[in-house]
């Protein structure tokens, strides 16, 4: 049974698909900081991944009125934030930039979680996981982000990305070997 | 289960990428294993600390630049025949409906309007018969026993038929 925050997500969806500018907003700031992480984490640079988010949105308001579902938004939105990064990569041959380092990660704030009950990590330990996450390879870092990071399900995470759920599950279990050796510290029993 | 073969998918359990009965026997192997057991538990903290970590917040607000460029969205075309509310399968029904009353007409129709021109070949048959040995029986160079024998053997058409 769909969540009570899903049917109101659905519903601000089909709202704004019908040309509500406001029920966009409340979308866009639903959901631009997990835009912005995501893309920040591909192109490896903070201006063009903040200009990237912008565009997803502005891409995702021409295009909603032909979105057939509306429970499908969130990994149709990461799809249209994926394929931009992907162009700018193209374009600017800058991939290599994305894997190993962010730079002015430690110039960015953390957006605090939504739920208080869950205890946030401190700068430092989420600077040290995030500069982990960069060092994966670009289709282990996609998985990620999209399900450890922003909480999307595996299905969702394997629709947003266009690969059968197994190769997500699979990609996961390799991502978390790769994070296990680089965070050692954070992780290991003393 | 052996060490060397648990390790390599301690990662995938962690992940919920396997399924049974391999799950099963891995996490018994777990349960009796400290150095498995130990692995498992960092590959599972790796989730915990992924789970807990921050996202990056963007230095800029970067609404007001996205919202400077809704605009909005064009009307749609309405389209040049109206589209039915029905669901797809019954419109699919109605249409083989359509095509078997269409088929059923037509093959009606043949059997009732047979072509008029073999109405006209069936009648006029004996006429063109008669009408050709007479023709003969007028030439010098025919053979006049043989085509009074036709003629004989030939009803005559009709009365009207030979005005």
């Amino acid at each position: 049974m769909p969540s009570a925050e899903s049917k109101n997500q659905s519903a601000l969806v089909r709202a704004a698909s019908g040309g509500d500018a406001r029920a966009f907003e409340e979308l866009f700031h639903m959901h631009h900081v997990g835009i912005f992480n995501f893309v920040l984490h591909m192109v490896g640079q903070v201006e063009p991944a903040q200009d990237l988010t912008q565009a997803t949105f502005i891409n995702a308001w021409r295009a909603l009125p032909r979105l057939k579902k509306s429970e499908a938004f969130v990994p149709w939105l990461f799809r249209i934030a994926r394929n931009l990064a992907r162009d700018y990569i193209a374009q600017r041959k800058e991939h290599e930039l994305a894997a190993g380092n962010i730079a002015n990660l430690a110039a960015l704030r953390s957006d605090p979680r939504d739920d208080p009950a869950q205890q946030t990590l401190t700068e430092e330990q989420s600077a040290a996981v995030h500069e982990a996450i960069a060092k994966l390879p670009a289709h282990h870092r996609e998985v990620v982000l999209l399900h450890h990071i922003e909480g999307l399900p595996v299905d969702e995470v394997a629709e947003a990305l266009g690969v059968p759920r197994g190769t997500v599950l699979s990609r996961l279990a390799r991502a978390r070997e790769a994070l296990r050796r680089s965070l050692a510290p954070l992780v290991e029993e003393e | 289960m052996r060490c060397e073969d648990a390790q390599p998918l301690l990662a995938h359990l962690a992940a919920g990428a396997l399924d049974e009965p391999l799950r099963a026997e891995l996490e018994r192997h777990i349960r009796q294993c400290g150095k498995c057991r130990r692995e498992y538990r960092a590959l599972l903290r790796v989730g915990e600390l992924l789970e807990r970590a921050t996202p990056l917040a963007p230095p800029r607000d970067l609404w007001p630049e996205v919202a400077a460029q809704l605009t909005p969205h064009r009307p749609r075309r309405a389209p040049l025949v109206p589209r039915l509310a029905l669901p797809r399968w019954a419109l699919a029904a109605a249409l083989a409906v359509l095509l078997a009353l269409g088929g059923f007409g037509l093959w009606v129709g043949h059997k009732a309007a047979a072509p008029p021109i073999a109405h006209a070949l069936d009648e006029d048959a004996p006429y063109f018969v008669r009408w050709n040995a007479e023709a003969h029986l007028a030439s010098a160079f025919s053979d006049h026993a043989a085509w009074s024998l036709v003629l004989e053997a030939v009803p005559e058409p009709p009365r009207e038929r030979q005005s």
